[in-house]
């Protein structure tokens, strides 16, 4: 399975996104938008928005939710910003809000949605390399079990992996975001791969 | 590399892979995976999906509002209804109601201000519980029920109202008749068990044991929602009464496993009308017979109002004091009524109503119907076990009062002899009694009690050395007609 899962990645273009540029610092934002600077927090959004979207997408499986819960996010952010004392990173601390709102939003929720692959919905933001179409094909069968097992894992491996995997976090940050300790989110990070290894690997058997 | 050394290696395999380990560590970590071809096979998994997670297309946000834009349009816009929305709201009103209510259903329980006891909790117990106290500890008590008995007796705990003093057998007293009354509206012979759980533990016992028959038979009802919400509502005071209405057949079979089954401190009881004493009375036999439980009869203090409509309700005879009521007594004046009027050349009437003495007892303690230890043994008076005679000859050859005084003072003797007899099981004559006590009498309640009385403490505080006891205690309360 690693190597059908390598050969697979080592076709298709890094497409990492790298972490907030240095220029404006969020700092430098923050204290704009303190000092009444009404541009100062848009450019913080732009910043952080598809980031924050994508990470409530990732964990509600739902674009709606997702845009829910994205704007809510920033709204609650700037409402508490007279009230952010720096101790962590902007970017850590709207993350943080972020996930909160997510899981709480979860919980309220008797049932889960379904996972929407496959119909279409990542499609905007899905650019097809120039790679064979047998590839493309693998991929986005790839693509389609991955989010799959995905949704299969327990919320509190999810977000770990997500946090680490797709947004890229280290272990400290995504420590301080989730308010768990180092330990604690080394091991669900692990776990959770482990169970997606799991997941796949029993997909491949079957 | 075994699998339990490379479990502690496989634990930092991730953090290993992410760079988040220590020089030390990691190093110690790359070492295994190059000597370690499982642990190698891991990581290249781990890392397969890892980079499969990133390069999970990213999804783009929609345009966002801004803060103060989605604040304005949230606040126009009327919160969306979600449970947990109308939960947070209702909960809080419920949970006001619902303590309002229990405050109430609380005050009218306990009624505090006029339901306060009034007798002190060293008031003397009743004749009742003295006759029953006589039973357990009079020479030749039956044996002892199975070993479980014993120990759950000496859990057994009075309820609050006894502890202060009053008797079941006040407390009962204390209860309208209503279900012996109303039983013989009904079309089918009907029998009224109630159960007194004394505690919780024992109350899930007996309802689950209950409504276990009645899915095993249909004709057995099982206990309502209104009874168990009696139950639960005072259960913190003392034990209640739940109740459910069976055949005959049904009944006797549930009061055998019931006292059989349920451990020690639940009370029984059959209210049954006169159409159902003969079923009562063979009820009761058969528990002595079956059980070897002793068997104690006590009469209700309550007057014979409705026999004779001429008579007014207070000038009624107390029930004690008319023989009709009782069954035992009952057999034995009609008997001697029978015999009188056969001598004397007349028709038999019926007995006669006994004169109301003042008394609202007997003299003397009911007597222990001693149920020795095998279904063949009887139960005899002493007098019947020193003569070798058999109990039932003794019901049969009533004894000829020549005045008031002699009757008066021979009642309460041959009372104690004829209800040793009805007790004795099995036997012919009982069983004709018992057919002629079904119309003599009118009424009956037979209460088994398994396991020690109230006053066990006492008990073993005279006798340390002896086991607390187990014996099913069985009463029959003679209930005045409606």
């Amino acid at each position: 399975m690693a190597e059908r899962v390598q050969k697979v990645i080592d076709g298709s273009e890094a497409s990492r996104i790298q972490s907030p540029g240095p220029a404006p610092a969020d700092e430098d934002l923050v204290a704009a938008v303190r000092a009444g600077d009404p541009d100062a927090f848009g450019q913080l959004m732009t910043r952080y928005q598809d980031r924050v979207y994508n990470l409530c997408y990732r964990m509600s499986h739902s674009h709606a939710d997702a845009l829910d819960l994205t704007q809510a996010a920033f709204v609650q952010a700037w409402r508490a910003l007279p009230h952010y004392e720096g101790r962590s990173t902007f970017f850590t601390w709207l993350f943080r809000i972020a996930c909160n709102l997510t899981l709480t939003h979860k919980r309220k929720r008797r049932y889960e949605i379904p996972t929407d692959t496959g119909n279409g919905e990542l499609t905007p933001m899905h650019r097809p390399t120039q790679d064979a179409p047998d590839a493309n094909l693998l991929r986005d069968e790839l693509r389609t079990r991955l989010e799959s097992a995905l949704a299969e894992l327990d919320e509190s491996f999810r977000v770990a992996v997500l946090l680490k995997d797709v947004e890229g976090l280290d272990y400290a940050a995504i420590s301080e975001i989730l308010g768990l300790p180092l330990g604690t989110i080394k091991s669900r990070i692990h776990r959770g791969r482990m169970m997606l290894r799991d997941l796949l690997s029993a997909e491949d058997d079957a | 590399m075994t699998a339990q050394g490379c479990k502690s290696w496989r634990s930092d395999l991730s953090a290993w892979i992410d760079g988040e380990l220590d020089a030390g560590r990691a190093a110690a970590v790359e070492q295994h995976v190059q000597s370690c071809a499982d642990c190698h096979e891991i990581v290249e998994e781990l890392r397969a999906v890892s980079n499969l997670l990133r390069k999970l297309p990213r999804v783009s946000a929609p345009v966002l509002q801004s803060p103060q834009a989605a604040q304005r349009r949230s606040a126009l816009k009327p919160p969306a209804v979600t449970l947990y929305r109308v939960a947070t709201r209702v909960i809080p009103i419920a949970a006001v109601v619902a303590l309002a209510f229990l405050a109430g259903r609380f005050w009218d329980t306990f009624d505090f201000g006029s339901r306060v006891p009034t007798q002190s909790p060293d008031a003397a117990p009743v004749a009742a519980d003295d006759a029953f106290r006589s039973i357990t500890k009079s020479p030749g008590a039956p044996p002892d029920l199975p070993s479980e008995l014993p120990v759950l007796a000496q859990n057994y705990k009075p309820s609050p109202e006894v502890a202060l003093g009053r008797s079941p057998m006040q407390l009962r007293e204390q209860e309208p008749v209503r279900e012996a009354g109303s039983l013989d509206a009904l079309a089918q012979p009907v029998l009224a068990v109630f159960c007194r759980p004394a505690t919780w533990e024992q109350y899930e016992q007996v309802t689950s044991l209950v409504n276990q028959r009645a899915v095993q038979n249909s004709q057995l009802a099982p206990m309502s929602a209104s009874t168990e919400y009696h139950l639960r509502r005072s259960a913190r005071s003392e034990p209640q009464v739940a109740s459910l209405d069976l055949g005959p057949e049904e009944a006797g079979e549930l009061l055998r496993t019931l006292a059989s089954e349920t451990p020690a401190g639940v009370a029984f009881e059959i209210a049954a009308g006169p159409s159902q004493m003969q079923v009562v009375q063979q009820l009761a036999s058969g528990l002595q017979i079956e059980m070897g439980v002793p068997l104690a009869f006590h009469e209700s203090s309550e007057r014979a109002t409705g026999y004779d409509p001429g008579v007014k309700p207070e000038d009624a005879p107390p029930i004690v004091s008319d023989l009709r009521l009782s069954a035992a007594q009952g057999e034995r004046d009609v008997e001697s009524h029978k015999d009188r009027h056969e001598r004397a050349g007349s028709a038999p009437t019926a007995p006669p109503i006994a004169h109301s003495s003042g008394r609202q007892g007997f003299a003397s303690p009911p007597p222990a119907v001693q149920k020795e230890s095998a279904p063949s043994r009887t139960a005899r008076s002493p007098e019947s076990r020193q003569r070798g005679g058999h109990p039932a000859r003794e019901t049969s050859s009533p004894p000829e009062f020549r005045d008031e005084a002699e009757y008066e003072s021979g009642k309460t003797q041959t009372a104690t002899t004829t209800r040793n007899a009805i007790a004795t099981p099995g036997d012919a004559a009982r069983d004709a009694d018992a057919a002629r006590l079904g119309v003599a009498n009118p009424q009956a309640r037979v209460t088994v009690v398994p396991g020690q009385p109230h006053d066990a403490e006492a008990d073993e505080k005279k006798d340390a050395a002896q086991k607390p006891s187990a014996r099913v205690r069985v009463e029959i309360t003679i209930l005045p007609p409606e």
